[in-house]
């Protein structure tokens, strides 16, 4: 089974934070408030999940609740996996 | 209630209107059952208004303001939300000879202590007689108005109640009509003030170009506190007795094919919107999305309002093509809030133009060496196009003096469409605006024959989606954490091909070397500058105090130092704390 955990952690740290620790990117760090989405990151990194994991993400779970954080990122892509 | 001499009046002229108020009379008489505009809304039931209907809100906004004290040359500051009573607000305003200026409202993720700090300094800066809101943000505006002499700050819901009025106020062409104010904190924000013939002048430029008629129905989700949905929509429409539709740009951004849902449905012709758009809507819409969509009606997609890519139009046409998208339907328009929008155009007959250049030469010497397009070094330039109807455009160098033909140099502009000043700024008035009416843009470009290409900023301004960032506004952010050195900081704007805008790149100093202090000097910087200017800072880089080059003046070389650290990373020579 893929790590989707580790998967997203390595496309947020290559996509928006490069240079930067990957030891202060935590499951927990939340993205939006931190500066490190905004609403065109989001939309990069729908187009990464649903490419990647062949789901489909609704414009109303492009929020804080579902993209906030990496856990919230992970659990939507497993809700929506067969 | 009948409008009395004022539709005697322009009756008259209306083959030749002097202010928008003429235009707006106009057609409210004349085609007063034509839909005029369709506000999309996500979470509630469509608007349309008719131009009657418009007509008719308007005087009910007039009645109101001047209810309130609102008299002939008063500024009006309207801070709302995506509604249908936006322009009308607008437009009421203007009828009693006040001067409305729209401003972003907060949206969810601002900070609402600097959002209300930042307009307490403008609107002591601006001296607004009115501040027009929802009921909503009524508190919290009321919070922030508390110095000598505020203005009055008034509601929707009570300026729609008093009647209408029966005539506009007499207006004269120079008269100014709105104010448009550039983003950036305060000292760094100017009141772009222009006149009723300014704005005609503009607008007649950009239809005769693109051949634009009544017959038209523009499109847009760039907000009206943007000259681009605006002057671009709105005010063109108004003018033209056009239909306009106006999406959210919460909702477009959530759900980009919303765009050509509204086209489809409402058959739209023309469809204005920044270049980075151009990459989101080909990379982020599905085929799925595109079962139902017909895009025949289409005929101008039209870039502008930040820089515009070759790459960006050629994804674009070629994700589009096959729902009948072509080459020739793409457009640029260039200009700025200070020639009230558009004095320059390329597209529709006159096909946009490629221009290969070699990127070293151009660097070095300050001259677009054509090269063919195998050069290694090739840099491609999409023309802005020529100057529209009494526009003509000249590049200088630093002492003003014109260039010849591709030799980069700053752009400067003479056209009817210019501001009469900044408002309440002399000094910033004379700076840019000569006496004989040339107005130094900031842009750096060439010229080939008469098209123009543009190649960056001589100031460092950053645009990102189409919104101008002051770097000073993210570097003095950053300076409040206590790890970075102040006055040694530099966001610089770089070229993102792939997302088709800028990405903020952020060279920092620190005087400690402690990795946590770092990290939290980068997630302070990320977190405050997202908050506070609704950008993110796509990568931060810590360097050694003293590391930072600057200017013979003092200054931090923002560009000269971004290309030092590229050099040092080709080399892989990073700096190091």
């Amino acid at each position: 089974m893929k790590d989707i955990n580790s998967e997203i952690k390595q496309f947020i740290l290559k996509e928006f934070l490069p240079g930067e620790d990957p030891n202060n990117l935590t499951d927990s760090t939340p993205l939006i408030d931190n500066g490190i989405l905004d609403s065109l990151a989001i939309l990069q990194l729908v187009s990464f999940l649903e490419k990647e994991y062949g789901i489909h993400i609704e414009p109303h779970e492009t929020d804080e609740e579902f993209l906030g954080s990496i856990v919230t990122i992970e659990s939507l892509v497993r809700s929506k996996l067969p | 209630m009948k409008l009395e001499k004022a539709v005697q009046q322009n009756n008259n002229k209306n083959a030749n209107p002097k202010t928008l108020i003429d235009c707006l009379i106009f057609h409210g008489e004349t085609r007063p059952d034509k839909i005029h505009a369709r506000y999309i809304f996500k979470d509630r039931e469509n608007v349309f208004l008719t131009f009657a209907q418009t007509l008719e809100r308007t005087r009910e906004f007039a009645v109101g303001y001047a209810a309130f004290g609102v008299r002939k040359g008063d500024v009006v500051l309207i801070i709302m939300e995506h509604h249908e009573d936006l322009m009308a607000a607008f437009l009421g305003a203007i009828w009693i000879g006040a001067i409305p200026c729209f401003l972003p409202p907060t949206n969810p993720k601002t900070v609402y202590k600097r959002y209300y700090e930042n307009l307490k300094n403008l609107i002591q800066a601006a001296k607004p007689k009115a501040v027009l809101s929802h009921s909503a943000v009524r508190d919290a505006l009321a919070d922030s108005l508390h110095f000598p002499d505020p203005p009055v700050l008034l509601v929707v819901e009570d300026v729609v109640s008093h009647g209408l009025s029966p005539n506009p106020a007499d207006q004269d062409p120079e008269d100014i009509a709105l104010i448009q104010y550039s983003s950036g904190s305060t000292g760094l924000q100017k009141g772009v003030c222009l006149s009723h013939r300014a704005i005609l002048a503009e607008i007649s430029g950009v239809s005769e170009f693109f051949e634009i008629s009544h017959n038209d129905r523009l499109l847009t989700w760039v907000p009206l506190y943007h000259d681009w949905g605006l002057v671009c929509v709105a005010l063109h429409a108004l003018v033209e007795g056009m239909e306009y539709s106006l999406l959210s740009p919460i909702e477009w951004v959530q759900n980009p094919v919303s765009a050509w849902q509204v086209a489809n449905l409402y058959k739209s012709t023309i469809f204005y919107q920044p270049n980075f758009a151009f990459n989101l809507m080909a990379k982020r819409i599905r085929e799925d999305d595109m079962k139902e969509i017909d895009l025949s009606s289409i005929r101008l997609v039209c870039n502008g309002a930040e820089p515009c890519f070759y790459e960006s139009h050629k994804m674009f046409i070629e994700r589009f093509s096959k729902y009948g998208l072509r080459n020739d339907y793409l457009g640029i328009v260039y200009g700025m809030a200070e020639i009230t929008n558009s004095v320059i155009a390329a597209g529709h007959k006159e096909p946009i133009i490629v221009d290969n250049v070699d990127r070293f030469i151009l660097q070095a010497e300050r001259y677009a060496k054509s090269v063919d397009e195998s050069s290694p070094n090739l840099q491609r330039f999409l023309g802005v196009g020529r100057g529209l109807k009494n526009t003509k455009f000249k590049i200088v160098d630093e002492n003003r003096q014109e260039l010849p033909e591709r030799y980069v140099g700053e752009v400067a502009i003479h056209s009817d469409a210019r501001m009469h000043y900044y408002h309440r700024n002399k000094k910033a008035t004379e700076q840019s605006l000569t006496p004989d009416g040339w107005y130094y843009t900031g842009d750096m470009g060439y010229r080939v024959g008469n098209i123009l290409f543009i190649t960056g900023r001589r100031s460092d301004m950053i645009i990102v989606g189409g919104v101008n960032i002051f770097p000073q506004d993210i570097e003095n952010i950053v300076a409040e954490h206590p790890a970075a050195v102040p006055g040694r900081i530099a966001a610089v704007g770089v070229d993102d091909l792939e997302q088709g805008t800028q990405q903020i790149v952020l060279i920092v100093e620190s005087k400690s070397n402690d990795k946590s202090v770092l990290a939290d000097l980068a997630k302070f910087a990320r977190k405050e500058v997202k908050q506070n200017l609704n950008v993110i800072i796509n990568r931060v880089v810590h360097v050694p105090h003293m590391w930072l080059i600057k200017t013979s003046s003092g200054k931090i070389a923002r560009i000269p130092n971004y290309k030092r650290l590229q050099e040092l990373e080709v080399s892989d020579k990073i700096p190091s704390i």
